[in-house]
């Protein structure tokens, strides 16, 4: 893991830096001298090589500092753990959301095949993949929030101060991100556990007098579902850190946001620091979705 | 145990959000319609002598609560009700709480509740009193200003003319200070005694009073500044009406009533009559109107431009608007040719359509823009309407003149979906003629890069906009304006500007600017099309919000009925 987070931050700080864009220009202003600039840049440390500055923010990180904000001079990592709930909730609910509807789809799909069921969620499917998701957004704020007054149209509260509160302002983000990862996993439940169910093992299964619910729970699902979990874990890992559009959407203060604003105001600490954590949210989910290969499948052994 | 597919996960996720991102092709973009990063000029007409006339009551130097300028003509529903928590929607979150080092319009809407001014603008642009009672010209180069007694900061602090000069002081010499240029004309400050304090001016300089109004007029507790450095963009001391408690970043800040604010209502009661204030970014603008209209929040700023007739003859919702001080422009930068040819500029000017515009892109909600000066300055001059109505066969004959044999530009274009349309429609209406602009979408970051290195053709754009019209027309055509990236020079106009800034007389001043707008729409260094109008939109609750033309939400005299 350490070798290819080394490899993420060199190619995070590169893009980073690389990016047209001066930070300097951003915090002074068009009026300020030359020599102002120069002032602040040697201030922040900006006007050293780039592999200079990157040996020293490394050196930093490697301690467990990520810096300060170059803008509000909040460190790095309280601006993430400040967000991390947001986005924990978020992600995590949404998948919830995608899995108890892409699963059960996918089975009724699989095993009806070709029956009206099947078409239904195909199409049920297509539409939920190729919907954008900020269309779902205004449609679900439509209904809910300006006809039903159901829901708040915005906004976060702390599920610690008010649990209510708190779902009733995730729901709506929740299934925006929800629905398309519902979609992609239903449609991918669907090929895998059809192409399992073709195997002489579930023959096997029917054969020797079990019912259709026993085949498909204890044996044709586990394998079916190893290209799913690859598959979720992928998606939640974007979750945990770009559902931008859905956090400005409904204007929650999460990760996604919080990267894009760093970026536009070229806060290069903030910048690095966000996606670096997005890159290890990736790895460990990658971490998880591998052990979680071993328990579906027997077979899978790591030494 | 990690394998290349790890890696590629891990790259292209982070690596696709950076692409993403760098392309701003996010909605998410922290600028306001009204472009940031501007070093402001505002300004106001001449100061002189006592503004204020004397009342009984010593503390009550505020004028008293004005009904807001809405559609059902007064705000007000009987007496003033004390308390309450108002909840505000913003189309951005603000960058920083030191107002000596901002560099966003937008962070000026807080700052009008957390810090004083030393002087306020009023609804007509001109300056009210603030934390200064009054003020006197001894002569062109002298301002006195008497202070407000009993002013305490958030900390406790006194404030008095030691404070002002410390911050005067601050602002000049803070490495970091974004007021530096603003206050410019100040030689000194002298403590005359603890409520007087003397501003030495290089010159006469009409614009200052105006740039005491914003945030070069905004007095920090110099002694929390000190202490907590850096931080203090976080953690703001101000004198202002609510006191900074908490800000969460994208999320919400919370101010809360500060008790011992210097200021009373014409009744004797206390101001701000609000308990708390919490402000939310709501950055995507359907959301924000959806905001107020389920009541989630209280008042918001700048609906979309498509709801704004809806909102104008609805009665669910107040609805308030004024001429805005903004305008958008093509700027271009006259040392590229072919732009540097004045008939090839000439004929960009004479092909522009702005009464199209304004109705296609805008809904009707702006009004046309001409120049510079905003409608609701003293100086504005309804009458002067160069370049209309527009004349295809005039811009061709002016290609033609300047010989221009490829008539093509670039214009760089912030990547929003309003700025996209109309650059699409310059587009369009330049075709008429036969020229060709080629538009090219950028970051906001991006494009200010390059505006200010110069590397740029043409640049579609707006600009926040200033109440003197000395902030909208120097910054932008004098040879030294901050805002000039046409690197435009005309010695004429350099001279009727500096004019301008140097005398007191309002009359005098708009002939000045008259004269200076004649040579400068001739030159066209800048091809105007639009002024935005100054929306607010309020829940029936709000009441009291006087709506000055600049937009800033002043909260001291609101109130909530039950």
């Amino acid at each position: 893991m350490v070798p290819v987070l080394f490899l993420v931050s060199i190619v995070i700080f590169s893009l980073i830096h690389l990016t047209p864009g001066d930070p300097v220009i951003t915090m002074l202003g068009e009026e300020a001298t030359l020599e102002a600039r120069d002032r602040l840049r040697a201030q922040l440390g900006l006007d050293r090589p780039l592999p200079v500055q990157y040996a020293a923010w490394l050196a930093k990180v490697v301690t467990g500092d990520l810096g300060r904000s170059i803008r509000t001079n909040q460190p790095v990592a309280e601006a993430i753990t400040e967000r991390l709930p947001v986005t924990i909730q978020l992600a995590f609910l949404a998948m919830a959301i995608a899995m108890a509807i892409a699963l059960p789809v996918g089975i009724i799909a699989a095993t009806r095949r070709g029956t009206f069921a099947d078409i239904g969620s195909t199409v049920m499917c297509l539409l939920g993949v190729s919907m954008p998701n900020f269309l779902l957004a205004v449609f679900l704020v439509y209904v809910f929030s300006l006809t039903l007054r159901w829901l708040p149209p915005i906004g976060y509260i702390s599920p610690v101060q008010d649990l209510l509160g708190n779902l009733k302002g995730m729901v709506m983000p929740a299934v925006t991100l929800g629905v398309f990862a519902a979609a992609a996993t239903a449609r991918l439940t669907r090929s895998s556990l059809l192409e399992v169910l073709g195997q002489d093992y579930v023959r096997t299964g029917y054969a020797k007098g079990l019912d259709e619910r026993a085949v498909i729970r204890r044996h044709a699902m586990k394998n079916a579902l190893i290209p799913v979990v690859t598959v979720v874990g992928l998606q939640l890992g974007n979750l945990l850190g770009s559902a931008i559009v859905t956090e400005t959407i409904f204007a929650l203060p999460g990760v996604g946001r919080l990267v894009v604003d760093s970026i536009y105001q070229r806060d290069f600490p903030l910048v690095q620091g966000v996606t670096l954590y997005l890159a290890v949210i990736f790895l460990v989910v990658n971490l998880i979705v591998d052990m979680i290969y071993a328990y579906l499948d027997p077979r899978i052994r790591y030494s | 145990m990690v394998t290349r597919r790890d890696l590629l996960k891990g790259a292209l996720g982070t690596g696709v959000l950076l692409l993403l991102t760098a392309c701003g092709s996010q909605p998410a973009a922290p600028a306001a319609p009204s472009k940031p990063a501007e070093p402001a000029k505002p300004a106001a007409p001449p100061a002189k002598t006592e503004s204020k006339p004397a009342e009984s009551k010593p503390a009550a130097a505020a004028p008293p609560p004005q009904p807001a300028l809405t559609k059902e003509g007064s705000g007000q529903a009987g007496r003033p009700q004390p308390g309450g928590t108002i909840r505000i929607a913003l189309s951005s979150e603000i960058t920083t709480l030191d107002p000596h080092l901002s560099t966003s319009s937008q962070d000026r809407q807080i700052y009008q509740s957390v810090y004083d001014s030393l002087v306020r603008l009023g609804p007509d642009l001109n300056p009210a009193p603030g934390l200064a009672k009054s003020w006197e010209q001894s002569d062109p180069k002298t301002v006195v200003f008497k202070l407000q007694s009993g002013v305490k900061f958030h900390d406790g602090e006194p404030f008095n003319a030691a404070a002002v000069k410390a911050n005067v002081d601050r602002m000049k010499s803070h490495p970091r200070s974004l007021r530096k240029g603003e206050l410019d004309d100040i030689t000194s400050v002298d403590v005359v005694d603890e409520l007087t304090v003397k501003f030495n001016l290089k010159g006469p300089s009409s614009p200052l009073l105006s740039l005491l109004t914003d945030r070069a007029g905004m007095m920090v507790s110099t002694k929390a500044a000190e202490a907590a450095g850096d931080d203090f963009a976080r953690k703001p001391v101000g004198t202002g009406p609510f006191k900074f408690v908490e800000w969460v970043k994208d999320d919400h800040m919370t101010l809360r009533k500060w008790e011992q604010h210097w200021e009373k209502d014409a009744d004797g009661v206390q101001l701000p009559y609000l308990d708390e204030v919490i402000i939310k970014p709501i950055p995507d603008g359907t959301q924000r109107l959806t905001a107020v209209r389920t009541g989630t929040v209280d008042m918001i700023d700048t609906p979309p431009s498509k709801d704004m007739p809806a909102l104008k003859t609805g009665t669910e919702l107040k609805y308030s608007e004024q001429p805005g001080l903004a305008y958008r422009y093509i700027q271009i930068n006259v040392k590229k040719p072919p732009l540097d040819n004045k008939a090839f500029r000439q004929a960009i000017a004479w092909s522009i359509d702005r009464e199209a515009i304004n109705k296609a892109v805008f809904f009707n909600v702006g009004q046309v823009g001409y120049q510079a000066i905003p409608p609701s300055s003293f100086a504005f001059d309804p009458d002067f309407k160069p370049y209309t109505p527009r004349d295809v066969a005039r811009a061709k004959a002016k290609l033609a003149e300047s010989g221009v044999t490829d008539p093509k530009f670039t214009g760089m274009v912030p990547n929003t979906p309003e700025d996209k349309q109309l650059a699409e429609v310059f587009k369009e209406q330049l075709t008429d003629t036969g020229i060709t602009l080629e538009i090219e979408l950028l970051e906001g970051t991006v494009l200010g890069d390059r505006a200010l290195k110069r590397e740029y053709m043409a640049s579609i754009n707006g600009w926040s906009g200033r109440p003197d019209p000395d902030g909208n027309v120097y910054n932008f055509f004098h040879s030294k304006g901050a805002q000039n990236r046409s690197d435009y020079l005309n010695p004429e106009v350099d001279k009727l500007l500096d004019a301008a800034r140097s005398t007191y007389d309002n009359a005098e001043r708009k002939k000045l600017y008259s004269q200076a707008n004649e040579l400068i729409l001739d030159d066209s260094p800048i091809v105007f099309s639009q002024h935005r109008p100054e929306v607010k939109v309020m829940s029936q609750r709000v009441q009291g919000f006087v709506h000055v033309p600049d937009g800033m939400m002043r909260l001291w005299n609101v109130w909530l009925t039950k």
